[in-house]
């Protein structure tokens, strides 16, 4: 163990994990994939990330045909990516749908409790916007700011 | 358009033929064959913009087309039997014309397309001629099979849980829809029955209905006003079957699999040229978003006195196939992933005109 028991140590152990903390909190930016896809370094228009449990792809099919044709259009831009490896079986349902995925993110700050896919759009490396991708609102945003 | 698979099929058949018709060696008969193989086989030509991304619903056109409904991409394709893409039907939207979830279509007065619309809870025609939208009328229920009666009356199965109704009547060229027709009791019993296997399958033979359900056992005979007089139970020998305590099994929490699994549901009927009627269910198999399926096609006898139960089709492994008839010929599309992981969408065409069956008497 390299917990330390002594006084000024625990302190030093405590001001780390708080840091730690702090650094969970931080704003998201976007995420790194496994597969290494992810916006051109000269791309300084927006770029926007869906993230989805593989288990949600029956769920979302219906909004998921949008984001398969923005893709499509914008494909140094928009990327699909699922929050964990899938399953066979959840492979499968994928594939049936045609549904093109980017890669794989397991960043934590990028995931909710919710069910459901979940839309992140990038300035950059700040982010601008945030929500369900079954936000109207968000995704009349998005593709505004793609269309730009 | 048959391939080198198509060629290997013709041989099954022809296999399959010389097995039914004897020459010496054992009959074969319908019910007791492995597996029923197609007639033909085509894969339909689809792009990157026009794809099938969840097939609800197909239909034969009167020239032979076949038309499928897409659940996730929101249109309707319409395909040619050699599975050349020949156009498209709406988009996603809430406008005139426009699809929120398209699922059952059919074909009303040789001249229109149906199409029920799940999200937006209507049902719109367009003309096949021009491919323009016409107009559309609410919808409310579970739409799941639509039957042209006469002229551009449309006959549909629909399951309306506020109206406690199976079945609607819409004469197309006016707004009224007119619900009608009875649901099981075992849906009164069980609101999670009802939601979980709503939906109703029609078909008419002449002035009488034939209609049944997803979660139910029985088929129903009806008169134009819904009045049941019959009821026909088709023996469950190789698929599921209902459980006849399937009520107080929905009492419990059921996961999606759990529901899934528990039933045969009815997918399809169709009166046959020479007076059978071909009946269609399936065994869903439902796991973390894949669905697979066995289908069984059934023939009851044109006197609807004896039954042909429960000759297997190919097995849907890659997802659910819809199926639908076009005369005498059983079409079912099946979505196949190719390596695993390239999906493509094939059309099975199934000849139904042998009728070498052991038939077994209905009680």
């Amino acid at each position: 163990m390299l917990i330390s028991h002594t006084r000024p140590g625990r302190i030093v152990v405590l001001f780390a994990l708080l840091l730690c903390v702090g650094c969970n909190d931080a704003a998201p930016k976007p995420p790194v994939l496994d597969t290494g896809a992810g916006p051109d370094a000269s791309e300084e228009r927006a770029s926007v990330y869906l993230l989805f449990d593989p288990q949600d792809c029956f769920t979302c099919e219906a909004e998921m045909a949008r984001w398969v044709a923005h893709r499509r259009e914008y494909p140094s831009r928009v990327f699909i990516v699922l929050t964990r490896r899938p399953s066979a079986s959840e492979r499968q349902a994928i594939a049936v749908r045609r549904i093109p995925i980017d890669g794989v993110s397991q960043d934590r700050r990028l995931r909710k409790a919710e069910r459901g896919g979940r839309a992140f759009l990038f300035q950059g490396p700040e982010l601008v916007r945030e929500g369900r991708t079954a936000d109207a609102e968000l995704m009349t945003t998005i593709e505004q700011e793609l269309g730009r | 358009m048959m391939g080198r698979a198509g060629g290997m099929m013709v041989l099954a058949i022809f296999a399959f033929v010389a097995c039914g018709r004897g020459g010496g060696g054992e009959r074969v008969y319908l019910s007791e064959v492995e597996e029923l193989p197609p007639t033909d086989s085509v894969i339909l030509a689809e792009t990157e913009v026009d794809y099938i991304g969840s097939p609800a619903h197909i239909t034969a056109g009167p020239e032979g087309t076949i038309f499928v409904s897409d659940a996730m991409n929101s249109v309707v394709h319409e395909f040619s039997r050699d599975g050349g893409f020949v156009r498209r039907f709406g988009q996603r939207g809430e406008g005139p014309g426009e699809f929120g979830t398209p699922v059952a279509t059919g074909i009303a007065h040789d001249s229109l397309l149906v199409v029920s619309d799940w999200r937006e809870s209507r049902a719109s025609v367009f003309s096949l001629a021009s491919g323009v939208f016409i107009r559309s009328a609410p919808l409310e229920g579970y739409a799941f099979s639509m039957r042209a009666a006469r002229g551009d009356t449309m006959v549909i199965g629909v399951t309306n849980p506020n109206l406690s109704t199976s079945l609607a009547k819409w004469s197309t060229d006016v707004g009224q829809v007119d619900y009608f027709g009875p649901l099981p009791t075992e849906y009164s019993q069980s609101i999670a029955l009802l939601h979980a296997h709503p939906y109703t399958t029609a078909t008419l033979l002449g002035d009488t209905i034939l209609f049944g359900f997803s979660g139910n056992p029985n088929l129903f005979l009806a008169r134009m006003d819904g009045t049941v007089f019959d009821t026909i139970a088709i023996p469950a020998v190789r698929r599921r079957g209902v459980p006849n305590d399937i009520v107080q099994r929905f009492a419990k929490d059921l996961t999606e699999t759990e529901i899934a699994g528990m039933v045969s549901s009815l997918v399809a009927l169709h009166r046959l040229s020479d007076g059978r009627v071909a009946v269609v269910h399936q065994d869903v198999n439902f796991e973390r978003g894949a669905m697979s399926a066995a289908t069984f096609l059934s023939f009851l006898s044109p006197d609807l006195r004896r039954s042909c139960p429960d000759i297997p089709l190919q097995f849907g492994r890659d997802r659910r196939p819809v199926v639908t008839f076009d005369g005498d010929s059983l079409l079912t599309l099946e979505t196949k992933l190719r390596d695993g992981e390239r999906a493509e969408n094939v059309l099975l065409s199934y000849d139904l005109s042998s009728t070498d069956c052991r038939w077994v008497p209905l009680s």
